[in-house]
C-alpha cells in the first residue's frame, strides 16, 4: 500500500500517518494534508462522492485509492 | 411587505444571488441596496492553493450577521439527485440551514432543471428534515407533485437561468398560482429587469428570486434599488386589486356634456 489518495483531483501520498498503521481515516488524511496545502476557514468533506460529516472524520476509514473532495463556500446565484 | 418561508416571516419579498457581481465589495453593497432578508450562495471545490473562496465567506458572513439576511445554500452544478444530495448535506454541516434551494440541472444547453431527478432529491431529502425551495420549470403538475411531497416554497423560472428574458410563460405561472393557492411561489431565474419583478408580483407570486439582473447591470448597486421599489410596486398592486382587461376602448374622460358632445354618435 503506497497510502495514495486523489484530494480535490490530485494525488496525495501520506507519509506520516502511513507508519501508523494500516488504516487510514479521514482525519489523518486531513491533518497531513493540510501540513502542506492552504486549510480553508470553513470546509466539508465527501469520500468518494458520499458526504462525511466531521464528526465521523476519526471513524471513517479510507480504502486506497479513495477520492477525497473538499468543497467550501463561494458566491452563488 | 413580508414573505414568509417556512414559517420565517421575511420584510423583503426579493432573495438575490450573490455571484457574477465585479467585486466582492459591489455585491454587499448591492444585496444591502436590495433590501433582500435572503441571499444564495454555493459550495465549490477547493483547488489547493486557492483562498479566494475564504475571503467571499467573509462578505457573506458579515452581510448576514451585521443586516440580519438568511443564507439560502444552493445545489448549482448538479445534474443527479444523489449528486444533489451530498452537496445539501455539505452545505447544512457548513450553514447550518435546514433551508436548500434544490437546483438539479437536466440540460447544458438551457441549464433546465430535471424534474425526474429533482422529485427523487426532493423526496430523500425532506425525509431527513431538509426544508426545500426547489428550482423548476413553469409545469404545473411538477410544482403539484413538489408540494404534495412537502415542498412548502416552490421556485418555477420565469426563462433559462442567466438569460433576462423576463416571464417567458405567465399563462403556466399564473395557472400554478391558481391551482397552488397555499403554497409560497417564487419565481426564481430569468428575471431581467424590474417590471418584470412586478410582474411576477401582479400575478400573485409570493417573491422573486435573481442574481444576474443586478449583478450585470452597469450599476449594481442602483440597479438593487430599483428592485427593491419593484417589489414594492407589485406587492401594491396585487393588493390594490387590478382592473379587469376589456376588449374593446371605454372613455376616460366622461363625456357628457363635453364640448362637441352629441347623444347618440
Amino acid at each position: 500500500m503506497t497510502h495514495t489518495y486523489i484530494v480535490n483531483s490530485e494525488p496525495f501520498t501520506l507519509t506520516q500517518a502511513a507508519n501508523q498503521g494500516a488504516i487510514i481515516t479521514v482525519s489523518q488524511l486531513l491533518s497531513e494534508y493540510f501540513l502542506v496545502n492552504h486549510k480553508p476557514q470553513l470546509f466539508a468533506v465527501a469520500v468518494n462522492q458520499t458526504f462525511v460529516a466531521k464528526e465521523q472524520y476519526a471513524s471513517t476509514p479510507l480504502t486506497e485509492g479513495a477520492v477525497i473532495e473538499l468543497f467550501s463556500p463561494i458566491q452563488g446565484g | 411587505m413580508s414573505l414568509s418561508i417556512y414559517g420565517t416571516s421575511l420584510n423583503s419579498r426579493l432573495l438575490i444571488g450573490t455571484a457574477l457581481y465585479p467585486s466582492p465589495a459591489i455585491m454587499q453593497q448591492s444585496v444591502i441596496a436590495s433590501g433582500a432578508k435572503v441571499m444564495t450562495l454555493s459550495l465549490k471545490r477547493q483547488a489547493p492553493a486557492e483562498q479566494g473562496g475564504q475571503m467571499i465567506w467573509q462578505y457573506l458572513q458579515q452581510l448576514a450577521t451585521d443586516h440580519q439576511i438568511k443564507l439560502l445554500p444552493n445545489t448549482a452544478g448538479c445534474k443527479t439527485a444523489n449528486e444533489a444530495i451530498t452537496l445539501a448535506h455539505m452545505s447544512r454541516e457548513l450553514f447550518q440551514t435546514n433551508w436548500l434551494k434544490l437546483e438539479v440541472i437536466g440540460d447544458d444547453y438551457n441549464l433546465q432543471p430535471d424534474p425526474v431527478e429533482l422529485l427523487k432529491a426532493t423526496k430523500a431529502l425532506i425525509a431527513e428534515g431538509f426544508q426545500i425551495l426547489p428550482y423548476c420549470t413553469d409545469d404545473l403538475v411538477l410544482c403539484q407533485r413538489l408540494y404534495d411531497l412537502g415542498c412548502e416554497v416552490i421556485m418555477p423560472w420565469a426563462s433559462p437561468i442567466g438569460t433576462g428574458k423576463g416571464l417567458m410563460n405567465p399563462y403556466n405561472l399564473s395557472t400554478i398560482r391558481t391551482r397552488l393557492p397555499d403554497a409560497t411561489l417564487i419565481v426564481d431565474a430569468g428575471i431581467g429587469k424590474p417590471s418584470d419583478a412586478v410582474q411576477a408580483l401582479e400575478l400573485g407570486y409570493d417573491g422573486v428570486l435573481l442574481n444576474s439582473a443586478v449583478a450585470l447591470a452597469s450599476d449594481p448597486v442602483a440597479m438593487a434599488k430599483a428592485f427593491a421599489y419593484a417589489m414594492q410596486a407589485g406587492e401594491l398592486a396585487q393588493h390594490a386589486g387590478i382592473m379587469p382587461e376589456r376588449q374593446t376602448a371605454q372613455p376616460s374622460t366622461p363625456t357628457l356634456n363635453t364640448p362637441f358632445w352629441h347623444q347618440g354618435q
